[in-house]
């Protein structure tokens, strides 16, 4: 059964995993150009609003002379971030919803047990997805190893633990989407209205910690504070509910 | 002995009372059909039977248990719609049955898509729906299951595929039980040991088809006769000749009785049987 999942799961992991990479040697190989890019432009170029946004361009310039720093607000705490849900949604949504929506699920169903139906897809999606976040937040390590450039590598494990447990968060959430919806339009509309209301509310002050952005791009390892236990403990028991109420409402729908 | 048992089952769809209070008993070794017009109420009692859907109330026994995912392993189902993963080939496909169902006989199955003639390479998706049903045929048949569902197994076969596929189902009975849903009469004639028929969510009549034909009789009565409304099922006009008909020998020599050499009795085949139900809105099943 997991086999079989993974036969089904493969073109879309093959194609995330190849386009993640891609993005990674693109950051990598900008590198050179910051000074560049960034030297061109004058303070007074810049608009008052970026300036609110970014910080002190020069203060930011100076950091991302730093490869360490480079690598983690190019990389984790930019583009790798914002895939995170992106991914899981690619993954999750259409586990449940393509086969209710195709009516393979009566074959499932009437071959085996809706225990062994459930679990064996859902956790060979959330082993997918935490797979490939596990590997595309490595993968940097050996590429800057390679490039000789200076980066702190104690950091690692925290930046795999905090983009992991986001990402399982999500998926776990779209997976739910997925047992709830009898095609694979609404699951998918639901993970962008999520991804884009979770970013929104996160502005606001009062709900700022609903923004999993920060926590899934390891900020706080960056930071130096380590692993955020607390968040990461809250977002494993979130998952957990989540997968639980997807097996009660899967156990309880009829096809 | 009986493998299926199904007692006052009831089934609705929010406001729409889909099965009312069926109730059904497949022996083992029997090709079992139920018949009955579309939205009758079949695929939704084969679904209940299933564990696909829960009934509101009813008794359901399928092999001994009440609860059929215990014996999902003993039951292969081919659904109304007979979709396969679309991106698998046939051979691919029988792989995937290999590493997931039980009792699955891949040897088989790679026979029975070259007796069909599918191409073995060929995605699914590119299939028509003909070959899509052959395929699925091909895979349900090669479990080795205790119990058979068909639901409409041949809709949209051509006809010398559709001659092959009942064969194929016919040879199972024996050791194996088949259940079977369809609408059309002829292959039901040719396969079927016992019919339940079915008609707005209710069964109607359940029965071999051989007591059917004895028990079901049109009675052409002399122009001039009223047939008698508490023996007959029902009654119309064929050429301003009352028709009626009746079911059992009782009722039939009642009317004999009353009418003496003004009634003559002709026989009914399954497809005058099923319409006189149908039509008639009528019960003989109690």
């Amino acid at each position: 059964m997991l086999v079989n999942e993974m036969i089904k799961m493969r073109i879309r992991t093959v194609v995330i995993f190849l386009v993640m990479v891609a993005m990674l040697i693109s950051v990598v190989a900008l590198r050179p150009f910051v000074d560049q890019i960034f030297g061109s432009i004058s303070q007074e170029q810049i608009p008052n609003f970026v300036k609110k946004l970014m910080g002190d361009p020069q203060t930011l310039l100076e950091n991302l002379k730093k490869d360490d720093y480079y690598l983690w607000s190019q990389w984790f705490g930019k583009n790798l971030v914002q895939f995170i849900p992106l991914i899981a949604l690619v993954i999750a949504f259409p586990i449940f919803a393509r086969e209710i929506e195709h009516g393979t699920i009566h074959y499932l169903l009437t071959r085996s047990t809706r225990l062994r139906v459930y679990w064996s897809k859902s956790l060979t999606g959330l082993l997918i997805n935490g797979l490939l976040l596990l590997i595309l937040s490595i993968l940097p390590v050996f590429i800057t190893l390679a490039l000789g450039w200076d980066v702190n590598y104690q950091n690692f494990p925290g930046y795999v633990v905090q983009a992991v447990c986001g990402g399982s968060f999500f998926f776990s959430l779209y997976l739910v989407f997925s047992v709830v919806s009898k095609d694979q339009v609404k699951p998918i509309v639901l993970g962008i209205v999520v991804m884009i209301g979770d970013a929104f509310l996160g502005m606001l002050k009062p709900l700022r910690f609903l923004n999993l952005y920060p926590y899934m791009s390891g900020s706080s390892v960056y930071l130096g504070l380590g692993v955020d236990w607390k968040y990461t403990f809250a977002l494993t028991v979130l998952s957990v509910f989540l997968l639980l109420f997807g097996w009660y409402y899967f156990q309880r729908s009829e096809y | 002995m009986i493998v299926v048992k199904v007692g006052n089952l009831h089934k609705y769809y929010r406001n729409v009372h889909a099965v009312r209070g069926g109730s059904l008993e497949v022996e083992k070794g029997s090709v079992h059909a139920i018949l009955g017009p579309n939205g009758a109420g079949k695929t939704t009692t084969i679904k209940c039977i299933l564990g696909l859907l829960r009934p509101q109330s009813g008794e359901i026994q399928v092999l001994g248990s009440s609860k059929p995912e215990k014996v999902i392993s003993k039951i292969s189902y081919v659904p109304e719609a007979k979709e396969f993963y679309e991106f698998l080939s046939p051979v691919k496909a029988v792989r995937f049955c290999e590493k997931f169902v039980e009792h699955f006989d891949p040897s088989k199955a790679l026979q029975l898509i070259k007796e069909f003639k599918l191409p073995e390479n060929a995605k699914i998706g590119t299939f028509s729906h003909g070959m899509k049903t052959q395929l699925y045929l091909s895979l349900a048949l090669a479990q080795n299951a205790e119990l058979f569902i068909f639901d409409e197994p041949t809709w949209g076969l051509d006809p010398v595929v559709r001659n092959l596929v009942l064969e194929m189902i016919r040879d199972l009975a024996g050791d194996r039980t088949v259940l079977y849903t369809s609408h059309i009469l002829s292959e039901v004639e040719k396969i079927a040991d016992k019919v339940s028929i079915m008609v707005q969510g209710r069964f109607v009549f359940h029965g071999d088809l051989e007591e059917a034909r004895k028990n079901f009789k049109y009675v052409i009565f002399d122009p001039q006769v009223e047939p008698p409304k508490e023996f007959v099922l029902m009654s119309f006009k064929r050429g301003g000749v009352p028709v009626a008909v009746v079911y059992g020998e009782e009722n039939l020599g009642e009317v004999q009785r009353l009418y003496p050499g003004r009634v003559h009795v002709e026989p009914m085949n399954l497809e005058d049987i099923f319409m006189a139900l149908v039509r008639g809105d009528v019960n003989v099943s109690e």
